[in-house]
């Protein structure tokens, strides 16, 4: 899912910085040698899905549904009917609410690097329809202290590689 | 096609699973070589990308049942994907 990394494709050269997303995998890495850089989860209420639910007259099943165009397209025949209307929600469930980049013992001020699984939350992709998607990888810089993530928020993608 | 943008799943008109999308490299499709109108590769993996936009539901089945590993591209806009959420939470 490569639209993501709405930057650069990660060079060769880049280190890639891993993530641990609970206390063991943290400290787990803190006994092999890395510096767990700790950031708290917070979802952005910029990521959004939509979804409706319609459930048929006779049946009682129901269809979700994620696209304004599903009765156009026939994904929802006459006898459905909607229970649920276009709501949009927060897409992604983490288990732990905090999580760590797994910073190398030997990083130097000013390198560059490759976070693979960004821990805030940037639009990495949006819809025509309104939804929009979580900016999974991205380069940053390691300032001595922190990652300066080289977010650009003018660049858009909508394709996905996978 | 329908794509979940969440979950990355890809599934025919019909509901039938077809893959999960995922690229370790985190490669865009206007970084690849262009091989064909509908094609690209990876300098990465040395695999081919397949553009989906011109493709049937049986046609890209029968690609990626051919080799599982086949990438796809798919782009949000394309007319022939329809976008599915489903209501499922992605787990991390």
């Amino acid at each position: 899912m490569a639209f993501w990394n709405r930057n650069r494709v990660p060079r060769e050269d880049l280190r890639v910085i891993k993530t641990a997303r609970d206390k063991d995998s943290i400290n787990e890495a803190a006994r092999n040698g890395f510096r767990p850089l700790l950031k708290p989860v917070q979802p952005s209420d910029k990521i959004r899905s939509k979804y409706s639910v319609v459930q048929n007259k006779r049946t009682g099943e129901i269809k979700v549904v994620g696209d304004y165009r599903a009765r156009l397209l026939s994904d929802i025949a006459d006898e459905d009917e909607t229970v649920i209307d276009w709501t949009f929600y927060y897409p992604h469930n983490f288990k732990s609410p905090f999580a760590a980049y797994l910073i190398p013992a030997d990083i130097r001020k000013g390198e560059r690097v490759f976070i693979e699984d960004l821990i805030e939350d940037y639009v990495g992709a949006s819809w025509n329809q309104g939804d929009t998607y979580r900016l999974e990888s991205c380069e940053a810089i390691w300032n001595g202290k922190d990652l300066k993530i080289q977010y650009d928020p003018k660049v858009n993608r909508s394709s996905f590689i996978g | 096609m329908k794509f979940d943008p969440v979950t990355k799943r890809v599934y025919t008109e019909r509901d039938e699973f077809i893959k999960t999308m995922h690229c370790p490299y985190k490669v865009r499709w206007g970084n690849l070589q262009e091989t064909s109108s509908t094609s690209r590769k990876c300098a990465q993996c040395d695999h081919l990308v397949i553009d989906t936009e011109f493709l049937s539901d049986a046609e890209v089945l029968r690609l990626v049942n051919a080799n599982p590993a086949t990438c796809l591209k798919i782009d949000l806009d394309q007319h022939n994907v329809k976008l599915r959420t489903d209501g499922i939470l992605e787990q991390k």
